[in-house]
Formats: structure tokens, sequence, C-alpha cells
């Protein structure tokens, strides 16, 4: 700590504003915005965006010296002199002025143990055609079909005999009719999620090119086959309790 | 690729091997590389050594959208130019005029800041479809002709993964084949491929196997979930072995190894997979537990030669390690690997048989200088392989880097690097930028040419002995293969950062450049020469021909 009260007192307005500001930008770049971090101009890459944060100076001066533990922002206070953070400090500060504000990002809660695993679940990255593929849930996945967090946990029932009546037959030359959710249709253009493969699809028609015909053969059985009945128990519990929270 | 007709007044090159019409472009520049053999190497001589002099701009096309430079290979098949900007949108354009035929602009999605910046470095064209990844993690398909959507498909929820695509895809057939970014977060990295026609996946290879597959031996506890292996530039695939070749970049935490000790596979890999089934044929571990940020994700070049009197079926892969790797294409088999860089100390050689010797390990709270940089001796900028010279020419810059690992908990999604880099001069030395060519064959370096500062632009080699590239200050150049002497410049007004493209129409040979400054590296040039004029921005494509008397 008493690194970090050192690091604020150093006095940074000794130099023509100026002069701080471009030689902040230059550390910015060699130390910050490299490789994959804040990204040049402090807009993108790989850590969180810093223009537009409204960070104080302060602030900034402390976490660079200091870093976040357990985290990828590592402590510069070895690497940078103290005239270097201050100018890099300042230097992010004036990114305030010209970029918009990121968008809020979805703030965690507090989630017990079992529900987590039916969220990681529902989400799963190492199978393709989880639930998140063609749901969306807080931000998170494809609304190809209702948003979950909407509808009663009393509707939803079994997940694997869940009946999807929103489900229609693409009949289109050329290949086999397939299941799908009907996106737009419209005079110009026909869109449906074709359901056929693990990853739904987007498709888009001219009208002439399809037909949509009522009712499918598809159940909701060709999702949740992917998962146990032990893990589908643990993805309903994720489900009950977004309704409960 | 194999009907190749050499359109009235373009003389192709014909004393070469019959197997040289399976590397080399002609009139079009169909894939990323060129070919699927990625040489970036075009039989096309009609500007040469003798005329390049000449070469004056024929069109210029603006995208409208110079947010973050033009990073884009263009493709040219049958006259018809696709070209992909920054954020996503797609042209084609008339190769001859510059005309616009289609434009097509993907709705940037809202909210989202894509994890490397807005980036996009081109499309693939094949089966009637123009195919593209985008900043939010999908691949889409547009309609060759009309450029109107045809199918889209999210590869991967980008809010959860810290993964997109920026890539250009490759075409095997009828299917689409397209790799994510991601390495630097807690992410597993794939390659998916993608029904051409309808977008339906056809399946998924997983670069970290799971709990009980082959390799996961190498991956201790639940390392292997957050383990990197992106796929993030473009492969290559040889049609007479059915091989598709992929590049597998860094593991993740990128510079600390202390949760994943073991050789984690297959990153900073070389896999060959059976396109049919996505099935592993074969992979080559260039660089066990990576603790660098050593990506072995770019191009591999297909060419076959003489390595030590035999001829081989060669796989090169120049990487940012300051490496040259050769990898037999059948087999996989390690033949050997060369330094193309000058300042190397993360290991202290290689052995015949591929194995690392004297790795300089990053450690927690303690800084060590490390060269190459994690930027690499090469960056994915790639290099070209002239079948006429027989060399291989690669943009090397001189940077090294001190690193310092930390102990970082890996968060799906977010980044993951376990330390920092802070880029240096090599010792002694400063930091430079050239292209130089050399002998694969051996590795003999014949002639290197320095730049004003360095060159994070691809290479194009041609059969009229010419060496295209360009430079941060806007220069587009022509250097003699041969002797490394430049013959030939052009001001573009924007920085370069892309790759140019040969091709012809109607037997009049054109060269293509991207021009406008952008990228995640490329941020970092004004710290490294404070003194030089900054890159200009912007987002243009100029193309070059030869006055048409001057035409033979």
């Amino acid at each position: 700590m008493k690194l970090w009260i050192w690091v604020l007192a150093v006095p940074f307005c000794a130099q023509a504003a100026d002069d701080v500001l471009s030689r902040g930008a230059v550390v910015f770049r060699q130390s910050c915005a490299v490789a994959y971090c804040h990204g040049p101009e402090g807009k993108a890459g790989r850590a969180p965006a810093l223009a537009g944060r409204h960070f104080d100076a302060g602030t900034v001066m402390g976490i660079a010296a200091m870093g976040i533990p357990n985290t990828s922002m590592p402590a510069f206070r070895e690497q940078l002199k103290p005239d270097d953070l201050a100018a890099v400090a300042a230097y992010v500060v004036s990114l305030n002025a010209n970029h918009a504000e990121e968008a809020a990002t979805v703030a965690s809660r507090a989630m017990p143990p079992e529900v987590e695993r039916g969220r990681s679940l529902f989400f799963d990255p190492g199978r393709p055609g989880a639930c998140g593929s063609c749901h969306e849930i807080d931000g998170r996945g494809t609304p190809v079909s209702i948003a979950l967090q909407e509808i009663r946990t009393a509707r939803l029932g079994n997940l694997r005999t869940i009946e999807s009546p929103n489900v229609v037959t693409v009949r289109t030359s050329g290949e086999q009719p397939f299941p799908a959710v009907v996106v737009e249709k419209s005079a110009g253009r026909t869109r449906v999620y074709d359901l056929s493969s693990r990853l739904p699809v987007l498709r888009t028609f001219e009208p002439p090119e399809v037909v949509l015909e009522p009712g499918s053969s598809w159940s909701h059985q060709a999702a949740t086959g992917l998962y146990t009945e032990a893990e589908l128990a643990a993805v309903s519990r994720y489900l009950e309790w977004l309704v409960r929270r | 690729m194999r009907s190749l007709v050499c359109t009235s007044g373009v003389v192709c090159f014909l004393a070469l091997p019959v197997w040289a019409a399976d590397f080399a472009t002609r009139a079009d520049w169909p894939s990323y590389g060129g070919t699927h053999s990625a040489l970036r190497y075009s039989a096309l001589d009609q500007i040469n050594a003798s005329n390049v002099q000449s070469l004056a701009p024929a069109w210029i096309f603006q995208t409208g959208d110079p947010e973050s430079g033009l990073q884009a290979t263009p493709i040219v098949i049958d006259g018809v130019m696709y070209l992909s900007s920054a954020s996503n949108w797609a042209f084609a354009l008339d190769a001859a005029s510059g005309r616009i035929i289609w434009e097509y602009r993907y709705p940037w999605p809202k909210g989202q800041a894509p994890v490397y910046g807005r980036q996009n470095r081109g499309v693939a064209v094949g089966n009637g479809r123009v195919f593209m990844g985008t900043a939010d993690n999908h691949v889409l398909a547009l309609d060759q002709k009309t450029g109107r959507e045809v199918w889209r498909v999210n590869v991967e929820d980008a809010r959860q993964c810290g993964c997109n695509v920026t890539g250009a895809p490759l075409v095997v057939k009828d299917m689409v084949v397209v790799g994510v970014t991601g390495g630097d977060s807690a992410h597993r990295g794939y390659l998916t491929a993608f029904d051409a026609r309808t977008g339906r996946m056809r399946w998924r290879f997983y670069t970290i196997p799971a709990p009980g597959e082959p390799g996961s031996e190498t991956w201790p506890g639940d390392s292997w979930r957050f383990g990197g292996g992106a796929t993030w530039m473009t492969g290559s695939y040889d049609p007479d072995l059915d091989l598709l070749y992929w590049g597998v970049g860094n593991a993740a935490a990128d510079l600390n190894a202390s949760h994943r000790r073991g050789d984690n596979l297959y990153t900073c890999s070389i896999i060959a997979l059976d396109p049919a089934t996505g099935k592993l044929k074969w992979h080559y571990q260039e660089v066990p537990q990576d603790v660098w940020d050593y990506d072995a994700a770019f191009e591999l070049v297909l060419a076959d030669m003489a390595i030590g009197g035999q001829a081989r079926k060669v796989l090169m892969q120049p990487t940012k390690t300051g490496y040259v790797w050769m990898i037999d294409r059948v087999t996989g088999r390690f033949l050997k690997a060369w330094r193309f860089a000058n300042n190397v100390n993360w290991v202290s050689g290689i052995t015949e048989e591929g194995r690392l010797v004297g790795r300089v390990e990053p450690e927690v709270g303690k800084s060590k200088l490390v060269c190459p940089s994690a930027i690499g001796a090469k960056n994915w900028n790639q290099s070209a392989y002239s079948l006429r010279t027989g060399w291989l020419y690669i943009p090397v810059q001189e940077i090294c880097n001190d690193l310092t690992a930390s102990e970082d908990a890996g968060v799906e999604g977010k980044p993951f690097i376990g330390g920092n880099w802070v880029m240096k001069p090599p010792p002694g030395g400063k930091i430079e930028g050239y292209i130089a060519a050399y002998d694969p064959s051996t590795g003999e370096r014949k002639w290197t040419w320095p730049a004003s500062t360095w060159i994070l632009a691809s290479v194009l080699a041609t059969a009229g002995d010419l060496v295209f590239s360009g430079d941060p200050e806007g220069f587009f150049f022509a250097l003699d293969a041969r002797t490394g002497k430049r013959l030939w410049s052009f001001q573009t007004g924007g920085g370069h950062r892309g790759s140019p493209v040969t091709y012809a129409v109607n037997g009049r040979q054109y060269v293509a450049t991207p021009s406008g400054w952008g990228s995640v590296v490329g941020g970092t040039h004004q710290a490294f020469w404070p003194d030089r004029p900054a890159p200009r921005g912007g987002s243009a494509l100029v193309v070059f021909a030869l006055p048409r008397a001057e035409e033979r």
C-alpha cells in the first residue's frame, strides 16, 4: 500500500499537459495496447476497454502500478517510471472525452453450485447445439426460440417432451424438407432458422424458392438428446432458479 | 485450379514441372493464399523486372469503411474481385475497372466490442457463395452473383467465448472451414466445417482434447477447458492427399504454464484433418508447453522440393518463433527447422529431431528479455514462395520483449494472459524490419532488403521475378526477386497492413494492394519509431497495371 500512495503522490502537472499526454500515448502503445490488451486508443482488445469509462487519474495510476490480483492486469511499478505511470494515467483519462460509454456488463449474481452447473451445461462450449444455441438468457446465447426467463417453470415441464408448435416444415427444391422456426415472411423474402443440424442456421429465401408447411416431425428431444438425465435435471434447476430470482 | 487458361497476352511460365500448375495462381486469385497451397506466387509475368518501372494505377476502390484499415486479401475469379473490409462489409467489383457489382453490409453487433477490434482478413469464394466470418463470431454466405445473404450461423456466442472470426474462411470441396480467435482468452479453440449450400455444421474439431480423448493427458486437471489453441488464420489443403492443414495458436494462459504442465496438445501445432469427417490424421507440435505466445497459426506453405537429395512433399511454416518449420505433409514427420531472424534466444537451438533445447522460461515476479517478442519475428502477414527462384520471401522484424509471468485465474471468455510483455529492442541493437529471401532447402539467406521501419503487409511473388509488398509509410513497392533491389514504388497514401494479389482480365495483368493502416500490432508502430511519419489510416484498394502500349 505504501508504494501505491507514493505513486499517487508523484505530481504530473510539472510538464506541459500536451507533453505528458503524448508521452502517455507512447507508454500506452508500448505497455498497455501492445498485442492483445487494451487496444489502440483504449477502445478494444482483450482487456476491458478504457475509453469512455470515466476513470480518474488516481485510480488508473493505482491499478497500473499495483495490477489486479488474479487477473491478467499486471503490476507495472517495476517496469514503468513514476513519470511514465503518471503520463499513461493522464492519457487514459484523456480518452474519456471522445468515446461513448461501453455497454454495461451483466452484474454477477450469487448462484448456488448446482444452479451454476446447470447454467454451465446450458451454455456448454464443448457441445455445439447446447441449449444456448437456440435460447438467449441474460444477454447470452442465440435467440432462435423463446427467451426462457420470460416463461413460467410450470409451462416447461419435462424438457425432453416439451412441445414445439412453432416449428414448421420447409420445402425447397433440391433438398430434403427440413424443420425450421420462421423469423420473417414478407413479400420480399422468407427467413427461417434451419434446425436440422446442431447449430441453427438462419437461412434467407426469395418467396418462390420456398414453401412453409405447418407442423414438423422435429421434437425437443433432438436438442435435449445431447444431455444425460442428470445433466438435464441440473439444467431444469437453473431454469427454476431463473424464474424464482 | 487445374483447368487454367492463359489468356492472350499473358505469357505463362511453362518450363516448370507439371505439378507446378497446382501451386501457382494464373488469371484468378481463387483463395486466401493464392491457391490452396498458400504460396502467394503467381505464374503471371506480363509485369516483370524489365518493365515494372512503368507500373501505374489503373483504378482505386474506397471501401468507405476506414476505421481500422484494410487487412484483407482480395479474391479474384473470372474477372470479378471479392473484398471485405474491417466492419464486415463485402464487395464484388469488376476487377478490370473497379465498378461495384454488389455490396453487403453485415449489421454490426450492437453493444459488442469485438475482442481484437474491428478487423477482417478476407472472404472465401466457392460453390456459388461468398463466405465471411464476422466480428461477433458468425459465419455467413452470400450469393456470389447478387450479394444477397443466403445463410448465417452463430459459431459460438462471442459474449461467452471471448472469440470471433477475423481470418478468411477456406472452401474445401462442398464445405467452408472456419477458424476462430480466442487464444488469449480462457477459451478452448476449435475448427468448424459448414455445408457450403445450407450452412449446416458438418463437423467441429476441438484443438484441445477433452478428458479421455487422445492427447488429454497433456492437460492436467481442468486446464483443457481454458487452454487457448485458437485457429485464427487460414489453413491450406492438398487435393491429392485430401488433407486439410491448419495452424493452431498459442496455449492459454499465454505466459504462464504453472496450471498446465504438459505438452498441451494441440496448441502451437500443425494439424492435418480428413476434410470429410474432421478427424485428425496427424499432428506436429512445434512448441510443446508454449509460454511465449508463439502461435503456430500462420500460413502453411505447401511445396514439393528436394531435401537432402530426396524429393519431398513439404509443408513450410515461418512463425513468430524466428524459425521456419519444415514438415513432411504426407506423414507429419519433422524434416528440419531453420532460423530466419537474427535475434532468437527463447531456445538455444532445435535438434535434428525437432526437440527444443535451452528454453528460457518466463518466471513470476521476474522480468526476462526474450527474443523474438510476442509480436513475433514475423506476424500474420504472409510470406511468399517463388516457384521460379525456389526461395521463400519472409517479412521479418527484430523485436524482443521483457516477459514477466503472473498467476492468473481463468474466467470463461475473459483475457487469460498470465503475465505481461514490454516490447524492447534486441540487445545491443535496434528495432528493425526487413524482407529477406531464403533457400528453404538449406535455410541460407540470399538477400535482405531493409525497410524504413518494418513490413506488416504480406509479400507477393510472381513469375516476372518480382516481389511486391507495402510499408507502413504508404509505399507499395516491387523488389527484384533475385537481388532484393527495389525496382519501383508508389505512394498509396495509407499504411500497408493487408495482402497484395495479382490477377489478369482479358490478357491484362493487374497487381492489387490494400492500403490503410490498422490492427492491434499496427498500434505499436509509433512507440517504436516516434520520429518517423505516423502510418496513415484509410481503407482503399489500389490496383496497378502497365500502360496498355507496354503490354506484350
